[in-house]
Protein backbone atom coordinates (compact mmCIF):
# COMPACT_ATOMS: atom_id res chain seq x y z
CA UNK A 1 0.00 0.00 0.00
CA UNK A 2 1.31 3.03 -0.98
CA UNK A 3 2.00 6.15 1.71
CA UNK A 4 -0.81 8.45 -0.15
CA UNK A 5 -3.38 5.64 -0.07
CA UNK A 6 -2.36 4.63 3.46
CA UNK A 7 -2.78 8.39 4.62
CA UNK A 8 -6.10 9.06 2.66
CA UNK A 9 -7.45 6.16 4.71
CA UNK A 10 -6.19 7.48 7.82
CA UNK A 11 -8.25 10.96 6.82
CA UNK A 12 -11.32 9.13 6.56
CA UNK A 13 -11.34 6.19 10.02
CA UNK A 14 -8.83 8.60 12.80
CA UNK A 15 -11.22 10.37 14.75
CA UNK A 16 -9.06 13.35 15.36
CA UNK A 17 -8.67 13.80 11.27
CA UNK A 18 -12.59 13.86 11.22
CA UNK A 19 -12.85 16.31 13.93
CA UNK A 20 -10.51 18.98 12.16
CA UNK A 21 -12.36 18.14 9.20
CA UNK A 22 -15.77 19.41 10.83
CA UNK A 23 -13.92 22.77 12.15
CA UNK A 24 -12.82 23.27 8.59
CA UNK A 25 -9.31 22.91 9.26
CA UNK A 26 -8.55 21.15 5.88
CA UNK A 27 -9.07 22.49 2.29
CA UNK A 28 -11.54 20.85 0.95
CA UNK A 29 -11.07 18.89 -2.66
CA UNK A 30 -12.79 18.22 -5.55
CA UNK A 31 -14.24 15.08 -4.28
CA UNK A 32 -15.61 16.68 -1.35
CA UNK A 33 -17.26 19.36 -2.54
CA UNK A 34 -20.71 18.26 -3.68
CA UNK A 35 -23.11 21.49 -3.61
CA UNK A 36 -23.97 22.06 -7.09
CA UNK A 37 -25.89 25.61 -7.78
CA UNK A 38 -29.74 23.83 -6.75
CA UNK A 39 -28.23 22.61 -3.74
CA UNK A 40 -26.51 25.93 -2.57
CA UNK A 41 -29.48 27.79 -4.11
CA UNK A 42 -31.67 26.29 -1.25
CA UNK A 43 -29.13 26.76 1.32
CA UNK A 44 -29.23 30.47 0.69
CA UNK A 45 -32.91 30.61 0.75
CA UNK A 46 -32.93 28.55 4.04
CA UNK A 47 -31.08 31.88 5.14
CA UNK A 48 -32.97 34.72 3.50
CA UNK A 49 -36.38 33.98 4.13
CA UNK A 50 -35.40 33.50 7.71
CA UNK A 51 -37.88 35.39 9.76
CA UNK A 52 -35.76 37.85 10.42
CA UNK A 53 -36.35 39.30 6.88
CA UNK A 54 -39.60 39.91 7.79
CA UNK A 55 -38.27 42.70 10.57
CA UNK A 56 -35.91 44.09 7.66
CA UNK A 57 -39.31 44.65 5.59
CA UNK A 58 -41.44 46.39 8.36
CA UNK A 59 -38.00 48.24 9.03
CA UNK A 60 -37.98 49.88 5.68
CA UNK A 61 -41.51 50.58 6.10
CA UNK A 62 -40.42 53.04 8.85
CA UNK A 63 -38.99 55.13 6.18
CA UNK A 64 -40.94 54.86 3.14
CA UNK A 65 -43.71 53.76 1.48
CA UNK A 66 -44.40 50.67 -0.57
CA UNK A 67 -42.94 51.26 -3.97
CA UNK A 68 -40.12 53.45 -2.65
CA UNK A 69 -39.65 50.38 -0.23
CA UNK A 70 -39.59 47.71 -2.98
CA UNK A 71 -37.07 49.97 -4.75
CA UNK A 72 -34.74 50.54 -1.88
CA UNK A 73 -34.99 47.07 -0.85
CA UNK A 74 -33.26 45.90 -4.47
CA UNK A 75 -30.83 48.50 -4.70
CA UNK A 76 -29.62 48.44 -1.44
CA UNK A 77 -29.51 44.22 -1.36
CA UNK A 78 -27.69 44.63 -4.73
CA UNK A 79 -25.23 46.65 -3.56
CA UNK A 80 -24.41 45.14 -0.70
CA UNK A 81 -24.20 41.55 -1.78
CA UNK A 82 -22.43 42.37 -4.96
CA UNK A 83 -19.26 43.38 -3.07
CA UNK A 84 -20.11 40.88 -0.06
CA UNK A 85 -19.53 37.90 -2.04
CA UNK A 86 -16.88 38.96 -4.17
CA UNK A 87 -15.27 39.52 -1.15
CA UNK A 88 -16.47 36.12 1.18
CA UNK A 89 -17.60 33.83 -1.74
CA UNK A 90 -14.92 33.87 -4.42
CA UNK A 91 -11.64 32.87 -2.57
CA UNK A 92 -13.50 30.19 -0.39
CA UNK A 93 -14.65 28.50 -3.50
CA UNK A 94 -11.36 28.57 -5.19
CA UNK A 95 -9.02 27.40 -2.53
CA UNK A 96 -11.94 25.02 -0.68
CA UNK A 97 -10.50 26.77 2.36
CA UNK A 98 -13.05 28.85 5.03
CA UNK A 99 -12.57 32.75 4.68
CA UNK A 100 -10.66 33.12 7.80
CA UNK A 101 -7.96 31.27 6.75
CA UNK A 102 -7.97 33.27 4.17
CA UNK A 103 -7.49 36.68 5.65
CA UNK A 104 -4.61 36.31 7.39
CA UNK A 105 -2.97 38.07 4.81
CA UNK A 106 -4.53 41.07 5.22
CA UNK A 107 -4.98 41.14 9.22
CA UNK A 108 -2.39 38.83 10.16
CA UNK A 109 -2.98 35.39 12.42
CA UNK A 110 -3.83 37.90 15.31
CA UNK A 111 -5.53 40.44 13.65
CA UNK A 112 -8.08 38.18 11.92
CA UNK A 113 -8.59 36.98 15.71
CA UNK A 114 -9.21 40.21 16.94
CA UNK A 115 -11.88 40.70 14.18
CA UNK A 116 -13.35 37.77 14.81
CA UNK A 117 -13.98 37.82 18.43
CA UNK A 118 -15.16 41.27 17.96
CA UNK A 119 -16.80 42.51 14.79
CA UNK A 120 -18.46 39.07 13.81
CA UNK A 121 -18.84 37.56 17.34
CA UNK A 122 -21.09 40.60 18.33
CA UNK A 123 -22.78 40.64 14.95
CA UNK A 124 -23.91 37.09 14.97
CA UNK A 125 -24.52 37.21 19.01
CA UNK A 126 -26.85 39.93 18.03
CA UNK A 127 -29.12 37.97 15.13
CA UNK A 128 -29.08 35.02 17.58
CA UNK A 129 -30.76 36.96 20.19
CA UNK A 130 -33.11 38.56 17.83
CA UNK A 131 -33.86 35.04 16.27
CA UNK A 132 -34.42 33.64 19.96
CA UNK A 133 -36.66 36.25 20.30
CA UNK A 134 -38.87 35.69 17.47
CA UNK A 135 -39.08 32.08 18.63
CA UNK A 136 -40.21 33.51 22.09
CA UNK A 137 -42.70 35.53 19.74
CA UNK A 138 -44.34 33.11 17.95
CA UNK A 139 -44.42 30.74 21.15
CA UNK A 140 -46.18 33.19 23.04
CA UNK A 141 -48.77 33.55 20.43
CA UNK A 142 -49.28 29.99 19.95
CA UNK A 143 -49.74 30.21 24.01
CA UNK A 144 -51.80 33.00 24.02
CA UNK A 145 -54.42 31.31 21.36
CA UNK A 146 -54.22 28.14 22.80
CA UNK A 147 -55.17 29.68 26.55
CA UNK A 148 -57.54 32.40 25.06
CA UNK A 149 -55.38 35.15 27.05
CA UNK A 150 -53.33 38.09 25.93
CA UNK A 151 -49.56 37.14 27.27
CA UNK A 152 -48.42 39.96 25.64
CA UNK A 153 -45.52 40.77 22.69
CA UNK A 154 -42.52 41.12 25.36
CA UNK A 155 -43.85 39.24 28.56
CA UNK A 156 -42.11 36.75 30.12
CA UNK A 157 -43.37 33.88 27.74
CA UNK A 158 -41.64 35.48 24.73
CA UNK A 159 -38.25 35.03 27.10
CA UNK A 160 -39.35 31.36 28.44
CA UNK A 161 -39.98 30.46 24.67
CA UNK A 162 -36.72 32.40 23.49
CA UNK A 163 -34.60 30.25 26.35
CA UNK A 164 -36.28 26.99 24.88
CA UNK A 165 -35.28 28.02 21.77
CA UNK A 166 -32.06 28.42 22.30
CA UNK A 167 -31.46 25.05 24.13
CA UNK A 168 -32.76 23.27 20.79
CA UNK A 169 -30.65 25.46 18.66
CA UNK A 170 -27.40 24.24 20.92
CA UNK A 171 -28.85 20.53 20.48
CA UNK A 172 -29.09 20.55 16.93
CA UNK A 173 -25.76 22.16 16.38
CA UNK A 174 -24.00 19.39 18.96
CA UNK A 175 -25.54 16.50 16.46
CA UNK A 176 -23.04 18.68 13.81
CA UNK A 177 -23.39 20.10 10.26
CA UNK A 178 -25.51 16.84 9.37
CA UNK A 179 -28.34 17.67 10.87
CA UNK A 180 -28.43 21.29 10.46
CA UNK A 181 -28.71 20.55 6.74
CA UNK A 182 -31.10 17.68 7.09
CA UNK A 183 -33.36 20.26 8.76
CA UNK A 184 -32.74 23.07 6.63
CA UNK A 185 -33.75 21.01 3.71
CA UNK A 186 -37.15 21.06 5.53
CA UNK A 187 -37.46 24.63 6.33
CA UNK A 188 -36.57 26.02 3.33
CA UNK A 189 -39.18 25.04 1.09
CA UNK A 190 -41.48 25.16 3.70
CA UNK A 191 -40.55 28.72 4.43
CA UNK A 192 -41.12 29.82 1.23
CA UNK A 193 -44.47 28.27 0.53
CA UNK A 194 -45.27 29.95 4.16
CA UNK A 195 -44.19 33.14 3.15
CA UNK A 196 -46.51 32.73 -0.13
CA UNK A 197 -49.31 32.00 2.17
CA UNK A 198 -48.39 34.92 4.54
CA UNK A 199 -48.61 37.40 1.41
CA UNK A 200 -51.83 35.80 0.42
CA UNK A 201 -53.55 36.64 3.20
CA UNK A 202 -52.14 39.90 3.53
CA UNK A 203 -53.72 41.24 0.45
CA UNK A 204 -57.11 39.21 1.01
CA UNK A 205 -57.23 40.69 4.43
CA UNK A 206 -56.25 44.32 3.28
CA UNK A 207 -56.49 45.43 -0.10
CA UNK A 208 -53.86 46.19 -2.89
CA UNK A 209 -54.29 50.16 -2.88
CA UNK A 210 -54.45 50.38 0.52
CA UNK A 211 -50.80 48.73 0.32
CA UNK A 212 -49.53 50.92 -2.43
CA UNK A 213 -50.72 54.28 -1.21
CA UNK A 214 -50.24 53.53 2.93
CA UNK A 215 -47.73 56.03 3.98
CA UNK A 216 -44.31 55.21 5.87
CA UNK A 217 -44.84 54.73 9.29
CA UNK A 218 -42.23 57.12 10.80
CA UNK A 219 -40.27 58.92 8.59
CA UNK A 220 -38.02 61.95 8.79
CA UNK A 221 -39.05 64.94 7.27
CA UNK A 222 -36.52 64.82 4.00
CA UNK A 223 -38.23 62.22 1.91
CA UNK A 224 -34.80 61.78 0.14
CA UNK A 225 -32.94 60.96 3.31
CA UNK A 226 -35.58 58.82 4.08
CA UNK A 227 -34.79 57.09 0.83
CA UNK A 228 -31.31 57.05 1.16
CA UNK A 229 -31.77 55.63 4.83
CA UNK A 230 -33.85 52.71 3.70
CA UNK A 231 -31.27 52.13 1.41
CA UNK A 232 -28.34 52.67 3.13
CA UNK A 233 -29.89 50.09 6.02
CA UNK A 234 -30.38 47.29 2.92
CA UNK A 235 -26.96 47.25 1.82
CA UNK A 236 -26.17 46.35 5.70
CA UNK A 237 -28.70 43.79 5.74
CA UNK A 238 -26.81 42.82 2.34
CA UNK A 239 -23.48 42.90 4.32
CA UNK A 240 -24.24 41.00 7.06
CA UNK A 241 -23.85 37.25 5.32
CA UNK A 242 -20.27 38.19 5.23
CA UNK A 243 -19.75 36.10 8.37
CA UNK A 244 -20.87 32.90 6.92
CA UNK A 245 -20.70 33.06 3.23
CA UNK A 246 -17.55 32.01 2.60
CA UNK A 247 -17.44 28.62 4.81
CA UNK A 248 -20.84 27.68 2.95
CA UNK A 249 -19.50 28.79 -0.20
CA UNK A 250 -16.26 26.32 0.24
CA UNK A 251 -18.45 23.22 -0.44
CA UNK A 252 -19.40 24.07 -3.89
CA UNK A 253 -18.81 22.47 -7.09
CA UNK A 254 -17.73 25.55 -8.90
CA UNK A 255 -17.31 29.28 -9.28
CA UNK A 256 -20.79 29.47 -11.51
CA UNK A 257 -22.27 26.92 -9.09
CA UNK A 258 -21.25 29.72 -5.59
CA UNK A 259 -21.22 32.71 -7.18
CA UNK A 260 -24.54 33.30 -8.68
CA UNK A 261 -26.49 31.24 -6.19
CA UNK A 262 -25.10 33.12 -3.24
CA UNK A 263 -26.14 36.57 -5.27
CA UNK A 264 -29.04 35.72 -7.09
CA UNK A 265 -30.59 33.12 -4.19
CA UNK A 266 -29.92 35.90 -1.26
CA UNK A 267 -31.37 38.69 -3.31
CA UNK A 268 -34.35 37.40 -4.51
CA UNK A 269 -35.60 35.00 -1.67
CA UNK A 270 -34.57 38.46 0.60
CA UNK A 271 -36.69 40.39 -1.57
CA UNK A 272 -39.51 38.04 -1.40
CA UNK A 273 -39.52 37.54 2.69
CA UNK A 274 -38.59 41.31 2.82
CA UNK A 275 -41.81 42.96 0.53
CA UNK A 276 -44.23 40.59 2.67
CA UNK A 277 -42.65 42.31 6.41
CA UNK A 278 -42.74 45.55 4.32
CA UNK A 279 -46.43 44.82 3.34
CA UNK A 280 -47.86 43.83 6.46
CA UNK A 281 -45.97 46.70 8.87
CA UNK A 282 -47.63 49.55 6.06
CA UNK A 283 -51.14 48.43 5.84
CA UNK A 284 -51.46 46.50 9.37
CA UNK A 285 -49.17 48.16 11.63
CA UNK A 286 -46.64 45.24 12.85
CA UNK A 287 -44.12 43.30 9.85
CA UNK A 288 -43.79 40.52 12.89
CA UNK A 289 -45.91 37.75 11.30
CA UNK A 290 -46.10 36.46 14.92
CA UNK A 291 -48.69 38.60 15.86
CA UNK A 292 -51.14 38.79 12.86
CA UNK A 293 -51.13 35.19 11.79
CA UNK A 294 -53.29 33.89 14.16
CA UNK A 295 -56.00 36.60 13.62
CA UNK A 296 -55.81 36.25 9.88
CA UNK A 297 -54.77 32.86 9.39
CA UNK A 298 -57.28 31.28 12.47
CA UNK A 299 -56.68 29.72 15.22
CA UNK A 300 -55.66 26.49 13.87
CA UNK A 301 -53.59 27.77 10.69
CA UNK A 302 -52.08 30.52 12.35
CA UNK A 303 -50.60 28.54 15.58
CA UNK A 304 -49.55 25.65 12.61
CA UNK A 305 -47.49 28.43 10.85
CA UNK A 306 -45.65 30.01 14.41
CA UNK A 307 -45.01 27.03 15.40
CA UNK A 308 -43.22 26.62 12.16
CA UNK A 309 -41.91 29.59 12.38
CA UNK A 310 -40.45 29.58 15.71
CA UNK A 311 -38.87 26.34 14.52
CA UNK A 312 -37.12 27.67 11.47
CA UNK A 313 -35.51 30.44 13.42
CA UNK A 314 -34.01 27.44 15.76
CA UNK A 315 -32.29 25.95 12.39
CA UNK A 316 -31.35 29.85 10.77
CA UNK A 317 -29.74 30.11 14.14
CA UNK A 318 -27.90 26.94 14.42
CA UNK A 319 -26.80 27.75 10.61
CA UNK A 320 -25.42 30.85 11.45
CA UNK A 321 -23.96 29.94 14.73
CA UNK A 322 -22.18 26.99 13.42
CA UNK A 323 -20.28 28.96 10.99
CA UNK A 324 -19.11 31.33 13.79
CA UNK A 325 -17.77 28.73 15.94
CA UNK A 326 -15.61 27.31 13.40
CA UNK A 327 -14.73 30.98 12.90
CA UNK A 328 -13.90 31.24 16.40
CA UNK A 329 -12.48 27.99 16.73
CA UNK A 330 -10.16 28.29 13.35
CA UNK A 331 -8.90 32.35 14.61
CA UNK A 332 -8.22 30.99 18.17
CA UNK A 333 -5.33 29.36 17.49
CA UNK A 334 -4.14 26.25 20.39
CA UNK A 335 -6.41 28.21 22.65
CA UNK A 336 -9.77 26.81 22.37
CA UNK A 337 -8.43 23.32 20.03
CA UNK A 338 -8.86 21.16 23.31
CA UNK A 339 -12.57 23.08 24.53
CA UNK A 340 -15.61 20.59 23.78
CA UNK A 341 -17.87 21.36 20.53
CA UNK A 342 -20.86 21.14 22.93
CA UNK A 343 -18.82 23.40 25.23
CA UNK A 344 -17.62 25.74 22.95
CA UNK A 345 -21.09 26.43 21.09
CA UNK A 346 -22.86 25.97 24.71
CA UNK A 347 -20.53 29.37 25.97
CA UNK A 348 -21.67 31.13 22.70
CA UNK A 349 -25.50 31.43 23.40
CA UNK A 350 -24.79 32.80 27.08
CA UNK A 351 -25.17 36.18 25.61
CA UNK A 352 -27.95 35.55 23.36
CA UNK A 353 -29.95 33.50 26.58
CA UNK A 354 -29.27 36.69 28.49
CA UNK A 355 -31.15 38.95 25.78
CA UNK A 356 -34.36 37.27 25.80
CA UNK A 357 -34.71 38.81 29.00
CA UNK A 358 -34.82 42.18 26.93
CA UNK A 359 -37.26 41.29 23.89
CA UNK A 360 -37.99 44.77 23.50
CA UNK A 361 -34.74 46.52 23.53
CA UNK A 362 -33.47 43.70 20.45
CA UNK A 363 -36.87 44.78 18.56
CA UNK A 364 -36.26 48.53 19.28
CA UNK A 365 -32.89 48.37 18.27
CA UNK A 366 -32.30 45.95 14.91
CA UNK A 367 -31.83 49.16 12.74
CA UNK A 368 -29.38 50.23 14.71
CA UNK A 369 -27.76 47.03 15.29
CA UNK A 370 -27.70 45.82 11.17
CA UNK A 371 -26.22 49.61 10.86
CA UNK A 372 -23.75 49.49 13.02
CA UNK A 373 -22.41 45.95 12.53
CA UNK A 374 -22.73 46.83 8.60
CA UNK A 375 -20.08 49.52 9.24
CA UNK A 376 -17.23 47.37 9.91
CA UNK A 377 -18.56 44.58 7.80
CA UNK A 378 -18.01 46.71 4.80
CA UNK A 379 -14.41 47.76 5.92
CA UNK A 380 -13.79 43.83 6.05
CA UNK A 381 -15.32 43.31 2.60
CA UNK A 382 -13.41 46.37 1.34
CA UNK A 383 -9.99 45.45 2.52
CA UNK A 384 -10.38 41.71 2.00
CA UNK A 385 -11.28 42.72 -1.80
CA UNK A 386 -8.29 44.99 -2.26
CA UNK A 387 -5.77 41.92 -1.16
CA UNK A 388 -7.04 39.35 -3.32
CA UNK A 389 -7.78 40.51 -6.20
CA UNK A 390 -5.36 44.02 -5.69
CA UNK A 391 -2.24 42.96 -3.66
CA UNK A 392 -2.25 39.14 -4.31
CA UNK A 393 -3.87 38.82 -7.86
CA UNK A 394 -5.85 36.25 -6.90
CA UNK A 395 -2.72 34.37 -5.93
CA UNK A 396 -2.54 32.51 -2.30
CA UNK A 397 0.11 29.85 -0.86
CA UNK A 398 -1.81 27.67 1.67
CA UNK A 399 0.91 26.48 2.99
CA UNK A 400 2.59 29.87 4.62
CA UNK A 401 -2.09 30.61 5.16
CA UNK A 402 -1.40 27.69 7.55
CA UNK A 403 2.07 28.26 9.20
CA UNK A 404 1.36 32.29 9.52
CA UNK A 405 3.09 33.50 12.58
CA UNK A 406 5.79 30.32 11.88
CA UNK A 407 6.34 31.35 7.79
CA UNK A 408 7.11 34.39 6.24
CA UNK A 409 5.00 35.84 3.66
CA UNK A 410 1.46 36.17 6.39
CA UNK A 411 4.15 36.92 9.29
CA UNK A 412 3.52 39.91 10.58
CA UNK A 413 5.13 41.81 13.80
CA UNK A 414 2.54 40.65 17.03
CA UNK A 415 0.78 38.64 14.39
CA UNK A 416 -1.10 42.11 13.08
CA UNK A 417 -0.95 43.50 9.88
CA UNK A 418 -1.61 46.95 10.67
CA UNK A 419 -2.66 48.20 7.05
CA UNK A 420 -5.48 45.90 7.64
CA UNK A 421 -6.86 46.73 10.90
CA UNK A 422 -6.27 50.55 10.20
CA UNK A 423 -8.32 49.85 6.86
CA UNK A 424 -11.02 48.52 8.37
CA UNK A 425 -10.70 50.98 11.56
CA UNK A 426 -10.47 54.18 8.95
CA UNK A 427 -13.34 52.44 6.89
CA UNK A 428 -15.69 52.42 9.85
CA UNK A 429 -14.91 55.73 10.72
CA UNK A 430 -16.16 57.31 7.52
CA UNK A 431 -19.43 55.20 7.49
CA UNK A 432 -20.21 56.55 10.95
CA UNK A 433 -19.15 59.79 9.72
CA UNK A 434 -21.31 59.98 6.96
CA UNK A 435 -24.16 58.09 8.67
CA UNK A 436 -24.32 57.70 12.53
CA UNK A 437 -27.51 55.35 13.18
CA UNK A 438 -27.33 56.04 16.48
CA UNK A 439 -27.38 59.65 16.27
CA UNK A 440 -28.70 59.31 12.74
CA UNK A 441 -26.74 62.54 11.97
CA UNK A 442 -25.75 62.24 8.38
CA UNK A 443 -23.21 64.26 6.13
CA UNK A 444 -24.70 66.23 3.23
CA UNK A 445 -23.12 64.05 0.87
CA UNK A 446 -24.30 60.87 1.96
CA UNK A 447 -27.72 61.33 0.24
CA UNK A 448 -26.53 61.10 -2.73
CA UNK A 449 -23.40 58.23 -2.27
CA UNK A 450 -25.04 56.65 0.77
CA UNK A 451 -22.37 55.26 3.65
CA UNK A 452 -21.58 51.11 3.13
CA UNK A 453 -19.98 51.55 -0.57
CA UNK A 454 -17.49 55.03 0.17
CA UNK A 455 -16.67 53.28 3.40
CA UNK A 456 -15.72 50.22 1.75
CA UNK A 457 -13.74 51.87 -0.77
CA UNK A 458 -11.91 53.74 1.51
CA UNK A 459 -10.91 50.95 3.91
CA UNK A 460 -9.79 49.02 0.49
CA UNK A 461 -7.76 52.80 -0.45
CA UNK A 462 -6.40 53.11 2.97
CA UNK A 463 -5.36 49.08 3.34
CA UNK A 464 -3.51 49.26 -0.47
CA UNK A 465 -1.82 52.63 0.41
CA UNK A 466 -0.39 51.77 3.93
CA UNK A 467 0.72 47.77 2.07
CA UNK A 468 2.73 50.12 0.16
CA UNK A 469 4.26 52.12 2.77
CA UNK A 470 4.58 49.80 5.57
CA UNK A 471 5.01 46.29 3.96
CA UNK A 472 6.98 47.56 0.45
CA UNK A 473 9.75 45.29 1.62
CA UNK A 474 7.53 41.81 1.88
CA UNK A 475 7.03 39.85 -0.93
CA UNK A 476 3.59 38.57 -1.96
CA UNK A 477 4.06 35.25 -3.39
CA UNK A 478 6.23 32.39 -1.86
CA UNK A 479 9.78 31.93 -3.68
CA UNK A 480 8.80 28.28 -4.41
CA UNK A 481 5.66 28.99 -6.23
CA UNK B 1 19.34 19.71 -11.37
CA UNK B 2 16.09 18.57 -9.41
CA UNK B 3 12.70 17.90 -10.74
CA UNK B 4 9.33 20.20 -9.41
CA UNK B 5 8.38 16.97 -8.00
CA UNK B 6 11.67 16.74 -5.80
CA UNK B 7 11.57 20.49 -5.30
CA UNK B 8 8.01 20.41 -4.05
CA UNK B 9 8.57 17.53 -2.04
CA UNK B 10 11.79 19.15 -0.12
CA UNK B 11 9.34 22.13 0.51
CA UNK B 12 7.16 20.22 2.10
CA UNK B 13 9.02 18.48 4.60
CA UNK B 14 9.74 21.55 6.50
CA UNK B 15 6.30 22.51 6.09
CA UNK B 16 4.88 19.78 8.20
CA UNK B 17 7.69 19.34 10.52
CA UNK B 18 7.39 23.18 11.22
CA UNK B 19 3.56 22.95 12.62
CA UNK B 20 4.38 20.06 14.17
CA UNK B 21 6.92 21.83 16.36
CA UNK B 22 4.26 24.31 16.29
CA UNK B 23 2.28 22.04 18.43
CA UNK B 24 -0.35 20.38 15.62
CA UNK B 25 -0.79 16.76 15.57
CA UNK B 26 1.55 15.07 13.15
CA UNK B 27 -1.11 13.18 11.72
CA UNK B 28 -2.99 16.76 11.04
CA UNK B 29 -0.09 18.27 9.19
CA UNK B 30 0.33 15.12 6.81
CA UNK B 31 -3.32 15.24 6.24
CA UNK B 32 -3.09 19.26 5.37
CA UNK B 33 0.14 18.75 3.15
CA UNK B 34 -1.37 16.17 1.61
CA UNK B 35 -4.60 18.05 0.56
CA UNK B 36 -2.26 21.24 -0.62
CA UNK B 37 -0.47 18.54 -2.24
CA UNK B 38 -3.65 17.98 -4.39
CA UNK B 39 -4.73 21.42 -4.55
CA UNK B 40 -1.61 22.87 -6.23
CA UNK B 41 -0.83 19.93 -8.34
CA UNK B 42 -3.53 17.07 -9.36
CA UNK B 43 -6.40 19.66 -9.06
CA UNK B 44 -4.30 22.98 -10.36
CA UNK B 45 -6.13 22.83 -14.19
CA UNK B 46 -9.63 22.25 -12.62
CA UNK B 47 -11.64 24.89 -13.61
CA UNK B 48 -13.16 25.28 -10.15
CA UNK B 49 -9.56 26.35 -9.05
CA UNK B 50 -8.76 28.94 -11.55
CA UNK B 51 -8.86 32.33 -10.87
CA UNK B 52 -11.63 34.81 -11.67
CA UNK B 53 -11.32 35.98 -14.92
CA UNK B 54 -11.81 39.69 -15.98
CA UNK B 55 -14.83 38.78 -18.07
CA UNK B 56 -16.21 36.94 -15.10
CA UNK B 57 -15.83 40.03 -13.01
CA UNK B 58 -17.41 42.41 -15.54
CA UNK B 59 -20.36 40.06 -15.95
CA UNK B 60 -21.02 39.65 -12.44
CA UNK B 61 -20.17 43.35 -11.92
CA UNK B 62 -22.81 44.42 -14.71
CA UNK B 63 -25.46 42.10 -13.22
CA UNK B 64 -25.15 44.18 -10.13
CA UNK B 65 -25.34 47.85 -11.81
CA UNK B 66 -28.38 46.16 -13.73
CA UNK B 67 -30.58 45.34 -10.22
CA UNK B 68 -29.41 48.96 -9.02
CA UNK B 69 -30.63 50.39 -12.43
CA UNK B 70 -34.20 48.27 -11.68
CA UNK B 71 -34.33 49.64 -8.50
CA UNK B 72 -33.73 53.29 -9.93
CA UNK B 73 -37.10 52.56 -12.33
CA UNK B 74 -38.81 51.50 -9.86
CA UNK B 75 -38.39 54.74 -8.12
CA UNK B 76 -38.98 57.10 -11.46
CA UNK B 77 -42.52 54.81 -12.44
Amino acid sequence: MSEATKRQIDASTDPKLAEEHVFGTFPLLKRERSWSALDFTWVNTALAIATWAFLVGGSTALLVGFQDGIAAMIIGNAIGLCFMVLASVVASQRWGSEQYTLLRGAFGVVGVGIIVFTVILVTEMGWSSLLAVMAGRATSQVASTVAGTDLGQYGPVVTIGGLVAIVIAWWVLSRGPVTIGRFNAVIAPGLAIITVVMMVFLVANTSWDALVSASPIAPFEDETLNFMVAVEFNVGVGVSWYPVMGSLARMTRSRKAALWPAYGGLLIATLIAQTVGMAAALTLGDSDPTVWMVPFGGAVLGVAVLIFIAFANITSMSSIVYSTILAIRQSSGRALAKVPWKVLTASFFVVPAIMTFFPQFMYEQFMVFVSLSGAFLTAICGVALADYFVLRKQRVDLRELHLAQRGTLYAYPGGINWAGLIGLAVGAAFYLWLYNPITLETQGVFSFITASLPAAIVAAIVYLALSALLNRSRTTEAARS
Amino acid sequence: MTSPQQRASAATLPFERTLADGGTDPAVAAELERRIRIVEHDERDDASRLPMSARELVGYVGVSIAAVALGIVVVIL
